[in-house]
């Protein structure tokens, strides 16, 4: 072997047992008792946790605290929810569908339809269409191996939900940790404007899915005119990473939406708590929330064309 | 340039690894403690330190009822959060909460409306050259009441 040939031999050895280290400390090494802890950490941690899992600590050298803001919004899960617990029937009609997949071609629009495939394959996970349910899993799993987080949907994943079929609960469980999953993997991986499109998409294609039940539907109504809260999270979320021009044309047509949506009159009283037969608190205070046939028209037409834009 | 080619992308993975601690961290220990729930998609992690805060906003919607799990690292002690109205009222504080119910808040909202979650680490009670860092999560789960 030559000089040279040995040396990189030698780096990559030493390289590996390096990443050996880190692994066991972190993703692997988690109940090893301090065995396979960073010995610094080990050191200086608290005796009650010396022999605690030290996964997740490490020692630093920051001494200036921060203040992390998070802004979220309910899951497209939800709103599935609410949509088949408000009696509406499932109309595959209004899905985007499957074979549109091939045609995002730019890391935006894949974004966006990984996050409204997500919204559909909750809407088909929650009225226990199973088949259909496969079909957009894979379409979801095509997006995000393109956008580079191949790990996350493995084919396990896919043959976990096939067996899983009959099990709604299984199911929505599966569908919720993978897309919890992919928001970790694109913003622990520094694509946090990728996880806001994927979060846009879905909550677009709720909304969507939520207008198109709503003829007749009072709760659904209610739900509609109360996503001007969520709205209002979104673009703050958006808003945390202006600098990314894949966000600015979302956030153009997010705020004209906002603008029918600020036709929506929510009237909010004083928070009021009480305690239910369980124990369990209940957080009140009434709300009046008022949005005309006019508005809601307006909602249902602007996330249309938004929509619209997005899919093809 | 073969060494650059091998290695480099090699190298490149080491700080995501690390960062993918978090992930793994709150897999292993927050998950399950929201069993029975469906969670919330987006992912709330920090690498906090003592003295550090962190604050969720997020709409709850009527009718459902809700867990909102706060999980950090052990080594950052025993993290206090409260939950806030839009006019920053005190709803819940976990310091006035049993044992049981300091990581965790289940509750249902009678009208949807958007929550302030606020959480602190505390400071260290002793003075260190080290200065421990640990991963904190903020998790929500949802189930129909």
């Amino acid at each position: 072997m030559s000089a040279r040939k040995l040396n990189l031999f030698t780096l990559t050895a030493l390289f590996f047992a390096g990443m050996l280290l880190i692994t066991s400390c972190g993703e692997g090494g988690g109940d090893a008792e301090g065995t396979n802890a960073d010995p610094a950490v080990d050191q200086e941690a608290p005796a009650e946790i010396e022999f605690a899992d030290l996964e997740g600590a490490q020692v630093t050298e920051r001494k200036e605290t921060i203040k992390k803001i998070f802004y979220t919004i309910p899951a497209p899960m939800e709103m599935a929810s609410l949509i088949q617990s408000s009696g509406a029937a499932f109309d595959q009609d209004l899905l985007n569908s499957v074979d549109n997949v091939e045609s995002y071609m730019t890391q935006k629009s894949k974004a966006i339809n990984l996050g409204m495939y997500g919204a559909d394959l909750s809407y088909t996970t929650m009225f226990e269409r199973s088949k259909e349910s496969l079909y957009y899993l894979s379409a979801v799993k095509q997006l995000a191996d393109e956008l580079g987080a191949s790990n996350i949907i493995a084919d396990e994943l896919i043959t976990r939900v096939e067996t899983n079929k009959e099990n709604k609960d299984s199911l929505m469980n599966i569908v919720s940790d993978t897309f919890w999953s992919l928001n970790a993997k694109f913003k622990e991986d520094g694509m946090e404007d990728i996880s806001a499109l994927v979060i846009a998409g879905g909550w677009i294609e709720a909304l969507h899915l939520a207008g198109s039940h709503v003829e007749g539907n009072d709760e659904l109504r209610q739900r509609i005119a109360e996503q001007q809260y969520s709205l209002d999270d979104l673009l703050k979320l958006i808003k945390t990473y202006e600098n990314q021009d894949n966000l600015s044309d979302l956030k153009a047509d997010l705020e004209t939406l906002a603008s029918v949506f600020s036709e929506v009159e929510i009237k909010k009283e004083k928070t009021e708590t009480s305690t239910d037969d369980n124990g369990t608190m209940v957080i009140g205070g009434a709300s009046t929330v008022t949005m005309s046939d006019e508005t809601l028209a307006k909602v249902r037409s602007t996330v249309a064309e938004i929509r619209s834009k997005y899919i093809q | 340039m073969k060494f650059l080619k091998v290695i480099l992308p090699l190298l490149l993975m080491v700080p995501l690894m690390a960062n993918a601690q978090c992930r793994s961290f709150t897999k292993k220990k927050c998950l399950p403690e929201l069993e029975g729930y469906v969670q919330n998609d987006n992912f709330n992690s920090a690498v906090l330190i003592p003295g550090d805060e962190a604050e969720l906003l997020l709409t709850f919607y009527a009718d459902k009822e809700y867990r909102l799990l706060v999980c950090g690292h052990p080594i950052l002690g025993d993290l206090e959060f409260e939950v806030l109205d839009t006019d920053e009222e005190v709803i819940y504080s976990n310091a006035d909460a049993e044992d049981e119910g300091k990581t965790k808040f289940d509750f249902k909202v009678a009208t949807t409306q958007q929550l302030i979650v606020r959480i602190r680490v505390p400071e260290a009670e002793t003075a260190s050259t080290l200065i421990h860092e640990g991963c904190v999560s903020v998790m929500i789960g949802s189930k129909e009441s």
